[in-house]
């Protein structure tokens, strides 16, 4: 189960929601149709697809949902109706849904957030929380031997194929060093390997590099401490969050949704769900955050167009 | 009741049938513990096979291509999805050396020894204990593709299942030994007491008999070896019955004749106790006549030998009473030689006065006993018999120590002068050429004086040397001997004198022993 530490603790998020959106069908089944307030949630799912299987995701989802409702069982979401749980594979035709009104509350990570979604849609919402004052990050690893980035000119590359942010994490680290785009530079092997896969390919030197997650990192170095002294970081992004929630700007019950979330580890139940998932909490995010990502994004854009 | 009164035999059945069930119960739970062990150790080689060679195929690939992140991923979802796998070990051979357990993974430099061991061609499982670890099921399986060897993948199987299920089985065994406690003790009692019901019955109704009670009936009515016990009981104490009454008449009768016997036997006592007193009286009076005629035997004896004694002096007095008489007629006898002639025969006349006193106080009765010299004694008898020694020319050897013990001087002459006697006897009647008689007395540390009497007459012969002592036996000539000189003399020295006295033949001759202690009191 550590070594799930991580990626639970990225897809509580989203579980959660699901669990709250079937929450919220449980209590409509006991309402008025004519007074519910249909809620559907969009889940970027190359996101969490470290977790489980599609099939898995909601069936589990579905059970810590009725979990959580009886344990919040005071009625506030009795006019929320869970109508809809969509996993997507392409951020753009998600970012079309959400702009359709397709779906309420979208969970996908704050790059892909800030490059695709209208920001006059998105209001304040949730983020999972690694602990307090403890950050993640994009990080590039290596073997301990190699002295910089130079050194891995030609050499075997790993990059998760669908994380947008590594690509441009990476692509920016070697136009500001070497002056050449990554695939230039490296031998590139796009994988849809997940992160631990990656680590451990490097740390087996089946590969010279690998662009991976600070906290799947922790969790590798957890199971095997080698793993600190054989392998290092050699450059890193940081970011709050892998995936953050946004909820509609005008939805009507967005306030709720956040103060439940952000309550959760204060009851019995929600402490219990969190731990199964080895996360510390939820925490409230603004929509301010993802200026940063949008930043970086343009800062990228600008020195690829130097580049060339 | 009759259990109570034969319950021993109730807790005997009891405790053999418990012991019984019990017995069988334990040896078939005993019996189930090591073949549940096999079993259990079958289905974990079975399982550990099973899991070795599912973690191989799926990681087949991995392995020809040396994908250990593969390997490492795929053993830490393998033991995430069982707990009761400890640990995997992927040896590559001459390679990398990973181990996956419950907390993580890491490359092994080097692997335990017990380990190693098990790293051979052929799968091997053993349960053991790493070091700091709990005792597992490690299961080695050689990996091989296209009959090339790869390396090994080693696992450790926790045994909490296998020593829970161990623990069931004792639990179980302990729970159906207890159950079968239970029922052996309900079942064990109602067996026991059909068993030995009819048994304590009989027994009880054995004992009235035995108590004299002859009225008893069993009542036990089975077709089996209990009730023809039952009425063999029964017919054995209408035969005792039948038997006590005969005994009773036989008692009657016997006790009749008894008492008739007995008032025989009384009377016959009585009289046999008359008959006692008469035949000790009679034996006292033989005695009594014995000791007189001994003394009156050895009073003939010295009689003969004063009258040896006196015929010299006779002699002499017969001489000077002719010289006398011839020297008066001569008309020549003058003052002088009357006077002369007068004193000799006084002197004649006194020694045989002498021998007179010596024979006067030779049997004059002692009625305490007093010291007395034993030289002189001896001295004085040989003196008296000194006259009959020198007509039959023996010689006379007497060696003696001055001894003096305290007893009846009376007695012990006449024992002497019974064995001088004899020995002067048995040298006549023999016709010894030269004959002699050596008498030595000698004391014995003080204690003790033993007086020693040999002869050279041939002895005493061997057939009769141990009827000496008896009354009445002699060897000597019709009226030369009484017989009892001897018997009295045994009975003086080992009687009255607590002495011993013995006969024994040495060269030559017989010898007569004599041991008195000296300052005995004599009775």
């Amino acid at each position: 189960m550590n070594r799930l530490r991580y990626c639970i603790a990225c897809g509580l998020l989203w579980l959660s929601l699901l669990f709250f959106a079937r929450l919220c069908v449980a209590e409509t089944e006991l309402s008025n149709p004519q007074d519910k307030i249909p809620f559907r949630m969009g889940v970027f799912y190359p996101s969490v697809i470290q977790l489980a299987s599609r099939a898995d995701i909601l069936v589990s989802l579905n059970f810590w949902t009725k979990e959580l409702v009886k344990s919040s069982g005071d009625g506030k979401f009795s006019q929320l109706q869970l109508e809809d749980v969509r996993l997507f594979d392409d951020i753009q035709v998600m970012a079309k849904a959400f702009e359709n009104r397709e779906i309420d509350l979208i969970i996908a990570p704050p790059f892909a957030i800030a490059v695709y979604f209208k920001r006059e849609w998105l209001a304040d919402c949730f983020c999972p929380s690694r602990g307090e004052h403890k950050m993640d990050a994009v990080i590039a690893i290596t073997r301990a031997d190699v002295g910089s980035i130079e050194e891995l000119r030609g050499k075997r590359l790993l990059l998760a194929g669908n994380d947008e942010l590594a690509q441009v994490f990476l692509h920016t680290l070697t136009l500001s060093t070497v002056h050449k785009p990554y695939p230039q530079f490296f031998t590139v092997v796009n994988t849809p390997m997940n992160a631990n896969r990656m680590i451990l390919d490097v740390f087996f030197k089946r590969a010279d590099i690998a662009v991976v997650n600070a906290g799947s990192f922790e969790v590798m170095q957890e199971m095997n401490p080698q793993l600190s002294t054989q392998l290092k970081v050699i450059a890193s992004y940081p970011l709050r969050s892998k995936t953050f929630a946004f909820v509609r700007k005008d939805f009507p019950l967005r306030q709720l949704i956040i103060d439940n979330y952000t309550q959760m580890g204060k009851t019995a139940r929600g402490m219990q769900i969190l731990n199964v998932y080895q996360q510390q909490a939820l925490e409230a995010c603004s929509v301010e955050e993802l200026d940063a990502f949008k930043r970086y994004y343009d800062s990228y854009k600008k020195l690829l167009t130097q580049q060339h | 009741m009759h259990l109570k009164i034969n319950n021993r035999i109730f807790f005997k059945v009891f405790l053999l049938f418990a012991c019984l069930v019990l017995a069988i119960i334990l040896f078939f739970g005993v019996m189930v513990i090591p073949l549940q062990m096999q079993s259990l150790q079958k289905i974990m080689y079975t399982q550990a096979d099973t899991v070795a060679r599912s973690i191989v195929q799926a990681s087949s690939d991995a392995m020809i291509g040396r994908d250990f992140g593969f390997i490492v991923e795929h053993n830490v979802k393998v033991l995430e999805n069982n707990t009761s796998i400890r640990y995997v070990l992927i040896s590559a051979k001459h390679g990398e050396q990973i181990w996956v357990d419950a907390t993580g993974w890491k490359m092994q430099a080097e692997l335990d020894p017990a380990i190693v061991k098990m790293q051979t061609s052929q799968i091997q499982y053993a349960i053991f204990a790493l070091p700091d670890q709990p005792i597992e099921y490690h299961f080695a399986y050689p990996v091989k593709f296209a009959g090339i060897e790869w390396g090994w993948l080693q696992m450790g199987f926790s045994m909490n299942d296998y020593d829970n299920y161990i623990h069931g089985i004792y639990v179980q065994i302990l729970v159906i030994s207890s159950i079968g406690l239970g029922l052996t003790v309900f079942l064990g009692y109602f067996f026991a007491l059909w068993i030995t019901n009819p048994i304590a019955i009989v027994s009880g109704l054995a004992t009235k008999v035995a108590h004299g009670d002859f009225e008893v009936k069993s009542t036990i009515r089975r077709k089996d070896e209990i009730g023809l016990l039952s009425e063999s009981f029964n017919q054995m104490v209408l035969s005792l019955k039948e038997s006590k009454n005969r005994l009773q008449n036989y008692n009657l009768e016997l006790e009749q004749e008894v008492k008739k016997r007995t008032e025989e036997l009384d009377a016959l006592n009585q009289g046999l106790d008359q008959k006692i007193k008469e035949e000790v009286s009679q034996r006292r009076e033989q005695e009594r006549l014995l000791i007189h005629q001994s003394r009156l035997a050895a009073m003939g004896e010295m009689i003969g030998a004063i009258a040896h004694q006196w015929r010299q002096p006779l002699n002499a007095l017969s001489l000077v009473h002719q010289s006398t008489a011839l020297l008066y007629k001569a008309n020549k006898l003058d003052d002088e030689l009357m006077q002369r002639n007068v004193e000799k025969a006084e002197r004649l006349i006194n020694k045989m006065s002498s021998t007179i006193d010596d024979f006067r106080n030779f049997f004059k009765p002692n009625k305490h006993a007093e010291p007395f010299s034993v030289q002189a004694i001896i001295q004085s008898i040989m003196d008296l018999l000194d006259a009959v020694f020198k007509n039959n020319n023996i010689v006379l050897d007497f060696e003696c120590e001055d001894v003096t013990i305290n007893g009846f001087q009376g007695e012990f002459s006449q024992v002497m002068l019974n064995i001088l006697n004899n020995a002067k006897d048995a040298l006549i009647e023999r016709h010894i050429s030269r004959p002699k008689i050596s008498v030595q007395v000698q004391a014995q540390q003080g204690a003790r004086v033993r007086i020693r009497v040999s002869d050279n007459a041939g002895g005493i012969p061997e057939e009769i040397i141990d009827k000496i002592y008896d009354p009445y036996f002699t060897t000597k000539e019709e009226g030369k001997g009484t017989g009892i000189g001897l018997y009295m003399s045994k009975i003086i020295i080992e009687r009255n004198m607590n002495g011993k006295l013995r006969a024994y033949n040495a060269a030559g001759g017989a010898v007569f022993e004599i041991v008195i202690p000296i300052n005995d009191d004599v009775k």
